[in-house]
């Protein structure tokens, strides 16, 4: 067995602390936005350009969707971290994670959430001491197979239940390749985590409360970043781009899979977009499909933050190269 | 450098961004950006992001002598955040500096057209139309029935509703957005209307047409109708399908 098998998480040490808070900063806050506000009708006018319109109706839509399934995240996160005792998360999670891995993906299925919703839960699990790799194949299989997601893909394409099981199976097959290889490889990659002070010296309720507060606006950041990002390419990339590459069936392939990196569309609704795509082969959609619940602009924004800069590096690329093949075989195989 | 949120300054931050999400699901606003079942989700954040500011507005309140009750150095290790946080104002000043409105005739060039849910290949029976005339019809109906070879539509006068958007050629369409989760994946679906006048941009119209044989077949391009009347109408609450 190797070392990695009981890789512990590094607790990153802060690497400064903050000079004294100056009370006056909410102040200054305040004031801004309260100038901001006031000159509207003056801005408005400066800004009325449909582009930047279109933009920011995309750019407001992708937070406004995201806050709720995010907020529903850092709840059952919070719960994780402060109610569920140590003994019922030891019952629930192999202790070996080569055999955890497995079960978190299929763990997955019973858990519909949005992807946003699976980077704080995966952050608490690793806190109360599950192996890292098992985490992660949570936060990639919840948001990829849960019932919700195959309903919304079996609608999208109608009278063609292969691609749902082909959607299933791939998506799972990602989520779970990344777990092992992970474990077997990236024992030693430094996993970013921030102590809390206050989760063993002040009460349940406290310590909860604290949890939610604090892991919404760490992650919320992040999210807003992923989204500015997404609503861009999707205001100023035209489609028929994308559209032009859809006779090579190796261009289509890497095309969607960027696509869906960079699109960052909820994954109960990418099915819907994947079965517009008209031009392309079923397997190209696949990878869409694939690709887009288990790592995009938005995740990657947010796992960087959650986990630090030196893992979104090697796990990024590492989802998108595994989510690309295990679809494309899966696709081969079945559609 | 951007200074770091400080605890009070998270506060606002969670207020602001409560206040917002509420303020736009008490009226018809978010209904430009998600699907109507948001509503109560949306109520349910806002509210609880508030709360979540207020409980600590509330906790600290006893120890406001200007010795807060938390580490020497001032900031309780819980509220350090990453300086992205800053970026979570970004929203609630986007929504009331910019007030973005639904997706519209920009947008339209762009987007992705919305697929017909089936192979025209295949044998369908589609109902008849009813007798009034002229018959109202939802675009997608228009653009389903054209597909199948448009025999249902055949020498009847159509009522379409939508907004007006212009290719680069600059023929018109009467189009409107479908959406299934927010406005980022919205697709379009468009019907060319020929024979009159464009309105403005993203002026929502009714239109009467006639249906012009053979056009929409298959779903690849937009049914086209010949234009007897164009009305102008106010832009509906929902404006996605």
């Amino acid at each position: 067995m190797t070392r990695t098998a009981r890789q512990e998480p590094v607790v990153a040490p802060e690497r400064e602390r903050p000079p004294r808070a100056a009370p006056v900063q909410v102040y200054v806050v305040f004031a801004v936005l309260a100038a901001l506000v006031a000159s509207q009708q003056w801005l408005v006018d400066r800004l009325d350009h449909p582009a930047v319109a279109t933009w920011s109706t995309i750019f407001v839509a992708i937070v406004v969707q995201s806050i709720p399934f995010l907020v529903g995240g850092v709840l059952l996160a919070a719960i994780i971290s402060t109610l569920l005792s140590e003994r019922a998360l030891r019952r629930l999670v192999p202790a070996n994670p080569a055999l955890g891995v497995p079960v978190a993906g299929l763990a997955g299925v019973a858990l519909p959430g949005c992807e946003c919703a699976s980077v704080p839960v995966a952050s608490s699990l690793m806190r109360r001491g599950v192996a890292p790799s098992v985490a992660l194949t949570f936060l990639l299989a919840a948001p990829a197979v849960n019932p919700v997601v195959l309903v919304s893909t079996a609608v999208a394409f109608p009278g063609r239940p292969e691609v749902v099981l082909a959607r299933f199976l791939a998506s799972l097959v990602t989520a779970v390749a990344v777990g092992w290889l992970w474990l077997r490889f990236a024992g030693r990659v430094p996993l970013l985590h921030r102590q809390r002070a206050h989760d063993h010296t002040e009460g349940t309720a406290h310590a909860f409360v604290d949890s939610v507060r604090h892991d919404f606006i760490h992650a919320a950041g992040f999210l807003v970043l992923g989204a500015m990002i997404a609503a861009a390419i999707n205001t100023f990339v035209p489609r028929e781009i994308i559209e032009s590459v859809a006779g090579n069936a190796v261009l289509a392939v890497l095309t969607l899979a960027v696509f869906a990196f960079v699109v960052a569309l909820c994954s109960e609704a990418d099915a819907f977009v994947a079965a517009s795509l008209s031009a392309f082969s079923d397997t190209a959609k696949l990878v869409f499909m694939v690709v887009g619940p288990a790592m995009d602009v938005k995740l990657a924004s947010m796992e960087s933050g959650q986990f630090g800069g030196a893992f979104a590096l090697r796990f990024v690329p590492l989802v998108l190269m595994v989510a690309v093949l295990s679809a494309c075989g899966v696709g081969w195989w079945l559609l | 450098m951007v200074a770091p949120v400080t605890r009070a300054t998270q506060t606002l931050l969670l207020t602001v961004t409560g206040a917002v999400l509420v303020r736009m699901a008490m009226g018809d606003t978010y209904l430009r950006y998600v699907n109507s079942w948001m509503r109560w989700p949306l109520l349910a954040c806002g509210a609880l992001l508030v709360l979540l500011a207020v409980v600590d507005m509330w906790r600290d309140e006893p120890k406001a002598d200007g010795q807060p009750d938390h580490a020497p150095d001032g900031e309780p290790e819980s509220s350090h955040v990453p300086r992205a946080a800053w970026l979570l104002f970004v929203p609630s000043l986007v929504f009331f500096l910019i007030a973005p409105p639904a997706l519209g005739a920009h947008f339209a060039e762009r987007a992705q057209t919305a697929v017909v849910p089936a192979e025209p290949s295949t044998e369908v029976v589609l109902p008849e139309l009813p007798t009034t005339d002229p018959v109202p019809l939802l675009l997608e109906d228009v653009i389903i029935r054209a597909a199948y070879d448009g025999d249902t539509l055949a020498d009847r006068r159509l009522e379409i509703t939508g907004f007006v958007s212009r290719d680069a050629s600059g023929d018109w369409f009467v189009t409107q957005f479908g959406m299934n989760c927010c406005a980022a994946d919205a697709t379009v679906m468009k019907v060319l209307a020929t024979g009159a006048e464009a309105p403005a941009d993203d002026q929502w119209v009714k239109v009467v047409g006639r249906y012009v044989a053979d056009t929409g077949v298959g779903g690849g391009t937009p049914p086209e109708v010949t234009v007897e009347d164009v009305q102008l109408i106010d832009a509906p609450t929902n404006q996605y399908r």
